[in-house]
């Protein structure tokens, strides 16, 4: 019992530092990738080509002294980023990196994880209602209701991926994609999987709950040192997760592109990082390259396109997987 | 083990009802609502039913209670005005609470409540053969619960439509920005130089 209890913390841990540092240089890459677009160079003091970069502004972070606002709720306050950053991190449990390389292989994988990510809106929505201040609460409606109506498209689509794979277990998503990965067939929903994904890590462009020209940062506005280093940690992890969502989904997780030897020398893992390093990449190449939406704009695409394509798109796929079987 | 985290879980669900009810913030209360939402999932875990669990973190905690939430913190509701009403509602609610029990006590006495005539799936078969509880409450909706299921779907439908027609407004009032009509307009159309 205490062997089995100490294995699986183990387990834990070898999950959660492997994403830590993911984390901490998936901002250090996202300097460099907006960097390099924008014709600058990016970090480059701190270390070799300024590879110490995070470790240094995570240093940074934690030697700030954390104010909390007059009239905050203090304990909301409080919980609030740990709450989004651990949100962040438990869906890990059920993502399989490599054939059989899970820590919970669960029948209902993409419904932990979709639940779970339904969460994500309470460490931001008590943020913006504790914070007790304009912006904060206004970023944080925003935020709210723009997480709403994108996860709304994003759980129909999984619903078109599940009756093609016919399984809620996330391996078994990836195995029935061995003949061919989920992004052909269903491209179209491929890439407003992708948007929607934008749309629920609030990243450019539609970054709209920390508008700094309107809102000066908002949700987080009030949050300081590692509160708000949380709340960093927590939006880059979700982004990390979208990712690895997307690539199991639709890019066939750990498998290859095609099933040949050279192929096969390369483990899973290493697959299933480039996979997701590369959406990653796609996400801050958006971020340096459109401007941000308005929100009329934001709420007009969710409801008035996406809706009604993925819910059309559920149907045609059911029709389809009908008259095949 | 199971039994005793079941005591746990559900004593964690009973306190945290009791406070929903008699927190002074509403904003707490429904918090508080969320957290017994989650504990209720983590039961039906405790006896196997992922899918319902799941469903019921989805649904309730990731769309209602977010709504509720969004509701009560936009109402902006104070302590004394929700106090003043106790004493006239207090009734009403002690009817509500006879009924809801004495419905326990009708469904806990009876086996026969709600189950159609002939039940084609033996579950106990299903379970052995190895199906998973997602596959077999797929199989009961769609064969012997298929009517009840049906009805279901039509009551939320008429929901949806009930909610679609009270919020609907004169939109003829309203000043609305359509991004196609903005597209639509050049430079030429707005800049003048003279």
């Amino acid at each position: 019992m205490l062997l089995e209890i100490t294995f699986i913390i183990l387990k834990i841990l070898l999950i959660i530092f492997p994403l830590m540092i993911f984390i901490a240089y998936l901002t250090y890459f996202e300097r460099k990738v907006i960097g390099a677009i924008q014709l600058r160079k990016g970090p480059n003091v701190v270390g070799p080509f300024g590879l110490l970069q995070p470790i240094a502004d995570g240093i940074k972070l934690l030697t700030k002294e954390t104010i909390f606002p007059q009239n905050s709720n203090k304990f909301i306050f409080a919980f609030s980023p740990i709450l989004t950053f651990a949100l962040a991190l438990l869906s890990w449990a059920v993502i399989p990196v490599d054939y059989k390389l899970v820590l919970s292989d669960i029948n209902v994988g993409i419904m932990y994880i979709f639940a779970i990510s339904s969460l994500g809106i309470y460490g931001i929505i008590m943020a913006g209602w504790s914070s007790n201040s304009r912006y904060a609460f206004l970023g944080a409606l925003r935020s709210a209701a723009q997480m709403i109506s994108y996860e709304v498209s994003i759980g129909l689509i999984i619903i078109s991926i599940l009756l093609t794979a016919g399984s809620l277990n996330l391996s078994e998503i990836v195995l029935s994609q061995q003949n061919y990965w989920y992004a052909i067939p269903h491209f179209p929903m491929f890439v407003i999987f992708f948007i929607s994904t934008l749309a629920e890590t609030n990243r450019a462009p539609f970054d709209l709950p920390e508008a700094e020209s309107e809102l000066v940062a908002g949700y987080n506005v009030e949050y300081s040192s590692m509160t708000f280093g949380l709340f960093f940690l927590g939006e880059y992890g979700n982004m990390i997760l979208m990712s690895a969502m997307t690539t199991i989904l639709f890019l066939g997780g750990w498998l290859p592109p095609f099933d040949n030897d050279f192929f096969n020398l390369i483990p899973g893992y290493i697959w299933f990082l480039l996979k997701v390093s590369f959406l990653l990449f796609v996400f801050l190449w958006v971020r340096a390259t459109l401007p941000r939406y308005r929100y009329d704009q934001l709420m007009s695409l969710g409801w008035k396109l996406f809706l009604p394509l993925s819910l059309f798109w559920i149907i045609i796929t059911s029709v389809i997987l009908f008259y095949l079987k | 083990m199971i039994t005793y985290l079941f005591y746990f879980f559900s004593f964690l669900i009973v306190c945290s009802s009791f406070l929903v009810v008699f927190s002074n913030n509403p904003v707490h209360s429904v918090l508080f609502l969320i957290f017994t939402f989650f504990n209720s999932a983590i039961i039906f875990l405790l006896m196997n039913a992922e899918f319902l669990a799941m469903t019921l973190v989805i649904v309730y905690v990731g769309a209602i209670a977010v709504l509720f939430l969004f509701v009560v913190m936009m109402l902006n509701i104070s302590e004394s005005v929700l106090k003043e009403g106790f004493l006239k509602y207090f009734p009403f609610g002690l009817i509500l609470i006879v009924i809801f029990i004495s419905e326990l006590f009708l469904v806990y006495n009876s086996d026969t409540i709600m189950i159609p005539d002939n039940i084609k799936i033996n579950i106990s078969e299903m379970t052995n053969l190895g199906f998973d509880n997602t596959k077999l409450l797929g199989l009961y909706l769609y064969t012997d619960y298929f009517i009840i299921f049906q009805i279901s779907g039509f009551l939320l439908l008429l929901a949806m439509i009930g909610a679609i027609v009270l919020a609907q407004t004169d939109l003829s009032k309203i000043k609305l920005n359509s991004s196609i009509n903005q597209k639509k307009i050049r430079k030429k159309d707005i800049i003048k130089l003279n």
